[in-house]
């Protein structure tokens, strides 16, 4: 054989060996799908909420779909605040203009799968190779309701609390807290000035935070005023008497990542999210995360984000396949970059790697659950919210007890 | 001259090959009346009279926001729940606090802002402008300035403490709430006032004014006299308007419920706009949340009514 003739065969059998590699994996972890260029393209949109960052990786994203899926183009649209999004989804729905697909987290998740909003996706799920056992299970279960699967998970991360490291040190506190109690007791040396112990933000996912520590939750509405809730809500009233404590309204800031970021409190609940807002806030900021403090027991929430397909989706197939893309390696390891930590099981173990300052929240993944708010949420999480502004911002003399009592009433 | 009847000659030819029942309908002048108004009336059949008629047979059944098909005829239930809910009554007395407040303030701002910059001086169009600039700020904006004025421990909520007000940040104290959307309000519709005072002070003949002043009015009974009465189908105006404004607001309460429930603090803000909008499109319950807006439309009605009867121009 000439030189020219084994050169020419080299190049054909490397060529050859590159093309069935890129057959088998497409380096996303995603297998490839076939790439039947004869169809029809399909356009599906995913609509979501959040960061110019988040947008950033989507975008690549999209750009990118087509090597995957030749015969898809997927469009991002993203809304300004979750607030607008849970507001202005079911009028979209209504018109028959909303998004193919949405990520959303499971805060809300339940009222929609319960109004019939999301597919069920089991019966889509084969035909669109999807894999779902690249994803954890503990992440997948969450976006089962009755057996029946809504969502391709994104990431799973337990609720966090925060504390401004510089400040700790200058009270000249020592062992960071692991209960409320220590919590109480440290936020009454941190409070001075103009600086409070703690911010409280009066929203249902910082209290809900607060009842699961002391062994309560909402049970989907069935033990609202149940004993541990009260509990929870005792020492949130007991803070706040004492002065230790204020919710970001009072100060004119819009939430408690505002108020932590700007040193008036030392303290807060939080989520994985502060890491990308303090980076841009304030990132000179010295801060540590540690698991939600124990009120009687460990617990907390469990922060599950996850693509989910509407009901009116036009292209339904086409949409879960769009969805799934998402969740391929490199997409994923950007967000994990951010903060996320990945539902998928080969890039969660890299997660406290990538994010150290996180690595103490890591043993809540094992027990942090889901929010089982009230089939209809929206409007549990307006009374709960509503009452408690009342109580703390209005100063009504409703107890506790009273006061969960009066919701409980509405949510049989 | 010969051309001019040519011409006339030319358009009667032109008549006189139209139709009859064309030639009656353009020398009618109730036929090119419609003509004109109809336009406007497609637009307002379109964007008030079907949506309005939409949500009338809607307040009549359970039906959900994203499940329009699936409506139940329920009868007045919604409107016997409405009126069992006692949050209905807090946003319906929020409103009538809101309006009772801001209408008289702004409409007496207006008035005088309007007498001001109708004088003769240096810089009169600058501060016309000023005045108007809030007006056609975007409402997000105003609402946003103010948050910051009003936050705890600012030169603005200090000054209040010299008349009994607290140090506190006003929007998130269930106390001071709604008396600084009320100020917001005013903030932002005085300018629109003073617009329509203007122009219905230029409209005032001046020939009034000489015939006082021969009469030796002071300014005072000149302005208690001529202009006050000649202003009053413009009160009517500005009054009415300011009213259903009033009633209408939204976007400032939104803005300053951020991240909280709507009407927050705790419900002090919230108004029959805020209770239709959290039942009808949060909630997703439109049926209830039209039977509200049914309520609210009459409410609405029977108080421009008594408007037209106190100041309205009796001729």
């Amino acid at each position: 054989m000439s030189k020219m003739k084994r050169l020419t065969v080299f190049m054909l059998v490397s060529l050859l060996l590159l093309v069935t590699a890129c057959g088998k994996d497409n380096g996303g972890g995603i297998p490839a799908a076939d790439k039947d260029e004869s169809q029809e393209k399909a356009t599906v949109t995913m609509g979501f909420w959040g960061t110019a960052q988040d947008l950033k990786i989507y975008q690549d994203a999209a750009a990118s779909i087509s090597d995957q899926y030749p015969n898809l183009e997927l469009k991002i649209k993203q809304y300004p605040s979750s607030e607008q999004f849970w507001n202005v989804l079911p009028g979209e729905i209504a018109a028959g203009v909303a998004p193919d697909f949405i990520k959303i987290s499971n805060e809300g998740a339940y009222e929609y799968i319960n109004k019939g909003l999301f597919t069920s996706l089991d019966e889509l799920i084969a035909p669109s190779d999807v894999d779902m056992n690249r994803f954890a299970a503990s992440s997948a279960d969450i976006w089962k309701v009755d057996d029946k699967l809504y969502g391709i998970p994104n990431l799973t991360m337990p609720s966090m609390f925060f504390i401004n490291a510089d400040m700790w040190k200058e009270a000249g506190l020592g062992e960071y807290p692991q209960t409320w109690d220590e919590v109480e007791a440290a936020a009454k040396k941190l409070t001075k000035d103009d600086v409070y112990g703690i911010t409280i933000n009066i929203d249902a996912y910082h209290i809900t935070n607060y009842v699961k520590s002391y062994g309560g939750g909402w049970g989907n509405g069935k033990t609202i005023n149940s004993a541990e809730n009260v509990q929870a809500l005792q020492k949130i009233f007991d803070m706040y008497k004492e002065g230790v404590a204020v919710t970001p309204k009072a100060l004119g800031y819009g939430w408690d990542g505002e108020v932590f970021a700007n040193g008036k409190a030392a303290m807060t609940t939080g989520g994985y999210w502060y890491k990308g807002y303090l980076k841009d806030a304030n990132p000179n900021l010295n801060y540590v995360a540690l698991p939600v403090p124990k009120g009687t027991v460990n617990g907390g929430t469990m922060i599950s984000d996850a693509y989910v397909v509407l009901k009116d989706a036009k292209n339904k197939e086409a949409a879960l396949k769009a969805a799934y893309y998402l969740t391929n390696d490199k997409t994923q390891t950007e967000f994990l970059k951010l903060g996320f930590n990945s539902a998928v099981t080969s890039l969660s173990a890299k997660y406290f790697e990538e994010n150290p300052e996180f690595k103490a929240v890591e043993k809540a993944l094992d027990y942090s659950t889901d929010f089982a708010y009230p089939a209809e949420t929206k409007k549990f999480i307006d009374e709960l919210v509503k009452q408690l502004e009342a109580a703390i911002l209005g100063g009504t003399s409703q107890s506790p007890q009273q006061l969960l009592d009066g919701i409980q009433q509405q949510f049989q | 001259m010969a051309a001019y009847e040519n011409r006339n000659a030319m358009i009667d030819h032109s008549r006189s090959n139209r139709p009859s029942w064309l030639r009656s309908l353009a020398d009618s002048d109730v036929a090119v009346g419609w003509l004109f108004t109809l336009p406007f009336l497609v637009l307002w059949v379109w964007w008030f009279l079907y949506p309005f008629a939409q949500s009338f047979l809607r307040s009549f059944q359970d039906v959900s926001f994203t499940a329009l098909n699936d409506a139940t005829f329920i009868g007045l239930q919604n409107y016997i729940q409405i009126l069992n809910d006692p949050e209905f009554y807090q946003a319906v007395l929020h409103s009538l606090q809101l309006v009772v407040i801001a209408v008289p303030v702004q409409t007496l701002l207006g008035l005088l802002m309007a007498v001001l910059v109708n004088q003769k001086m240096k810089g009169q169009g600058i501060f016309r402008t000023v005045f108007f600039i809030p007006y056609i700020t975007s409402q997000i904006a105003v609402t946003t300035v103010f948050m910051m004025l009003f936050k705890k421990g600012t030169f603005v909520t200090k000054f209040f403490t010299l008349f009994g007000f607290e140090d506190v940040t006003w929007f998130a104290d269930t106390r001071y709430a709604l008396l600084f959307v009320s100020i917001l309000f005013i903030f932002q519709q005085c300018g629109f006032s003073m617009i329509v005072y203007l122009s219905g002070l230029q409209e005032i003949p001046r020939d009034l004014y000489e015939a006082g002043q021969m009469d030796g009015a002071s300014k005072w009974a000149q302005f208690r006299y001529i202009t006050l009465p000649s202003l009053k189908p413009v009160t009517f105006f500005v009054v009415s308007v300011a009213t259903l404004l009033g009633f209408q607001i939204y976007d400032q309460i939104a803005a300053i419920s951020r991240y909280g429930a709507l009407g927050s603090p705790a419900g002090a803000t919230s108004t029959v706009v805020t209770y239709f909008y959290q039942h009808g499109i949060r909630y997703m319950n439109i049926g209830y949340g039209s039977a509200a807006v049914v309520l609210f439309f009459f409410i609405i009605m029977f108080i421009t009514f008594l408007q037209k009867k106190w100041l309205g121009d009796k001729e």
